[in-house]
């Protein structure tokens, strides 16, 4: 589905101060980076901050936007940058990165009863919990938006190939954790 | 085996799939009311054609997925929420070269004086310094398997932080190479280790001159220490450059703003996430009446109890079950003096605090212990119940009855003060020897605590209220407080 076309004169006028034409930008797409913003951080009140986050920068920064066209990207790669914001101020940190070996000790520790009836979606909440930001980003970039990879390579500022590579990575990386999930 | 609806097997868990969870997780529309937020705040924002002063691409990401072809980031979600508004505050005076003049108390030097200084054996010890200049989050390529190494030995996998005296890019990204530069200017590689983290901001990472996004300078001042105990570790051949390593405690300033404590949590291996109870609000509230008012909370580190040996001693961290939540506290300014605790040497130390009660369980410097089998819940922080923590010494306990004389003073609290409860007697002073009211601090047996209804009762341990507000105390048990302390008064 290609909406260039009618975002193109939105955000012209939007870039030219019309509020209205920044309205309408921010009705269409609020959903969309809610939904990034939530499988990025993995809480709603996170993500709606980080959502209004990418609006309010978006309206700063507008102006600035190079090719109109490549709005839909930019406007990602705002999210993105948003929900690193939002990690920031609320303190949660990264902590120690530890070897796969080490993992696989944590992973022996998990207990808990199986649940057949667990829907997807509370299989794959928990399994994101598993992976680091980057690898939750890369991967709801491509599968929850459908951005092509090129598309993801752009927004995150890496070549297409590396792209590649690390989307491979996070994938293998969430299919262990979902069956480690399924496995629970 | 339990019979139940036919789920997919893991392996059906193709794009479709995971796409529809995707949905599903984020099925709903974004909260109501926040469009409507969202252009309310926009209406007042100004509009900048500055560019990307604070918005660059924070291609942080590669760096980070980089290691994460070989490594996983552990990712702490349960620290309990923090002020929903960004710590930094803006550094009102700054030198020449834009640096502040001090922060967390402590003069900020430069990376050619840090280096003089250090190599002329100032400090010897691991007492805290400012350092300023541009640091530069160093990519991290993929990495073999590597057999566990000391902490501060240089590893593969280890986080390279480049701190420059001048603003150098290091790392020109082209279209399909990366090159990496030395250094020109007098710089330090700094470490981060467990017990501290810090972030990359939002600003180191952006376009280099080769076109592509990568690691930039960010102007900082970094708190830290050299000297590390860990260094005891190394191998005898690096000891000596173990000892000289730059260890982070702290990105005390930013780019024309102060930062606040660094937060973070260490796992070792074998607990993976865990989620301490306290997070920063906790941790300072519950060593808020201990600390000096010229102290600077520099760092907190949740951990857990087997890691936390090598940070102090610098002792080979113990495996096995290790239960329970740590705080490793490191602080910039003069040592506790209620109830008095030691750094031993310097004007900096660290202090243990236990996650489940917040009591301090421990404070010391560079060799140095103090309190550690004593323990200390100083916090008026209200807890559960709307509880109010009271200053304790744990070695209180079992103290059976006591009937110390020697006082005459009234019980008084409020739950806005520093120690929630004081009492006001009658001592003889000033050249005419007439009477005059004056304060008196207390210090409260293990498991005390006060509360509010609406006046001030103190409970003991077992939840039984043993004094109340306007109580007459007659005088005190436990004794060793100083004129102005009262251990346990009695009536």
């Amino acid at each position: 589905m290609d909406q260039a076309p009618a975002w193109r004169s939105l955000v012209d006028l939007a870039r030219s101060g019309d509020g209205d034409a920044f309205e309408s930008l921010v009705r269409s797409r609020m959903d969309a980076m809610y939904r990034l913003s939530l499988a990025i951080l993995g809480n709603e009140s996170d993500a709606a901050d980080a959502a209004q986050e990418t609006f309010v920068a978006v309206w700063r920064q507008l102006p600035q936007l190079r090719d109109p066209d490549r709005f839909d990207a930019w406007l990602g790669r705002v999210a993105v940058n948003s929900c690193r914001m939002v990690l920031r101020a609320r303190g949660r940190r990264r902590v120690r990165e530890l070897p796969l070996a080490d993992m696989d000790a944590i992973d022996r520790l998990a207990v808990g009863p199986v649940d057949a009836d667990r829907p997807d979606a509370a299989i794959l909440k928990a399994a994101l919990r598993r992976l680091s930001q980057d690898q939750r980003t890369i991967l709801a970039l491509h599968h929850l938006e459908d951005r092509p990879v090129a598309e993801v390579a752009e927004i995150l500022g890496i070549p297409v190939g590396t792209a590649k590579s690390r989307l491979f990575n996070a994938r293998a990386a969430l299919d262990k954790a979902l069956r480690q999930e399924e496995g629970r | 085996m339990t019979a139940g609806p036919e789920r997919p097997t893991n392996a059906s868990w193709d794009n479709e799939r995971l796409r529809d969870a995707y949905l599903a997780m984020a099925a709903g529309p974004a909260p109501e009311g926040l469009i409507g937020s969202t252009l309310l705040t926009t209406s007042r924002a100004r509009r900048s054609r500055a560019g990307w002063a604070h918005w660059r691409l924070a291609g942080a990401a590669s760096i980070a997925t980089f290691a994460g072809v070989a490594l996983v980031a552990v990712v702490v979600a349960g620290l309990m929420p923090l002020a929903g508004h960004t710590r930094a505050t803006a550094t009102p005076e700054l030198r020449s070269d834009g640096l502040p003049m001090a922060v967390d108390g402590l003069r900020v030097q430069t990376v050619s004086e840090a280096l003089g200084a250090e190599t002329a054996g100032n400090p010897a010890d691991d007492s805290l310094l400012a350092i300023g200049g541009w640091l530069t989050f160093m990519p991290v390529g993929f990495c073999p398997n590597e057999p566990p190494l000391p902490a501060l030995d240089e590893s593969c996998t280890s986080q390279k932080l480049i701190l420059t005296e001048a603003r150098e890019e290091l790392v020109t990204v082209g279209p399909a190479s990366e090159v990496d530069s030395s250094p020109l200017s007098p710089y330090l590689s700094a470490r981060m280790l467990d017990g501290s983290f810090i972030d990359e901001p939002p600003g180191a990472t952006g376009p280099t001159a080769g076109g592509g996004n990568g690691p930039l300078p960010v102007h900082v001042v970094l708190v830290g220490h050299f000297h590390d105990h860990r260094a005891a570790q190394c191998a005898v051949d690096q000891r000596t450059a173990c000892e000289s390593a730059f260890v982070v405690d702290q990105m005390a300033w930013l780019d024309g703003y102060d930062q606040g404590p660094a937060i973070g949590s260490v796992t070792d291996g074998t607990t993976g996430v865990f989620n301490p109870r306290l997070g920063e609000a906790g941790v300072l509230a519950a060593l808020r009446s201990s600390l000096d008012p010229a102290d600077t909370v520099v760092s907190a580190a949740a951990v857990t109890p087997c890691g936390i040996a090598s940070f102090i001693t610098g002792e080979l961290t113990p495996s096995g079950n290790c239960p329970g939540t740590l705080w490793f506290v490191r602080v910039a300014g003069p040592a506790p003096k209620f109830p008095p605790m030691s750094w031993g040497v310097g004007e900096s130390g660290w202090m243990v605090l236990d996650d489940a009660t917040g009591r301090i369980l421990g404070a010391g410097g560079w060799g140095f212990v103090s309190a550690a089998s004593g323990s200390f819940d100083p916090s008026p922080h209200p807890g559960p119940n709307g509880f109010y923590w009271l200053p304790t010494y744990n070695w209180l306990t079992g103290y059976g009855v006591c009937a110390g004389t020697g006082l005459d003073a009234v019980l008084h609290g409020s739950p806005t003060d520093l120690h929630v409860a004081w009492l006001d007697g009658e001592q003889v002073v000033g050249p005419l020897g007439e009477p005059e009211v004056v304060r008196l601090e207390i210090v409260w047996p293990a498991g005390y605590r006060a509360r509010f209804d609406p006046n001030l009762e103190i409970l003991d341990e077992n939840g039984n209220v043993v004094m109340r507000e306007g109580d007459t105390v007659t005088g005190d048990c436990g004794g060793g407080g100083g004129v102005d302390v009262v251990y346990w008064p009695s009536r």
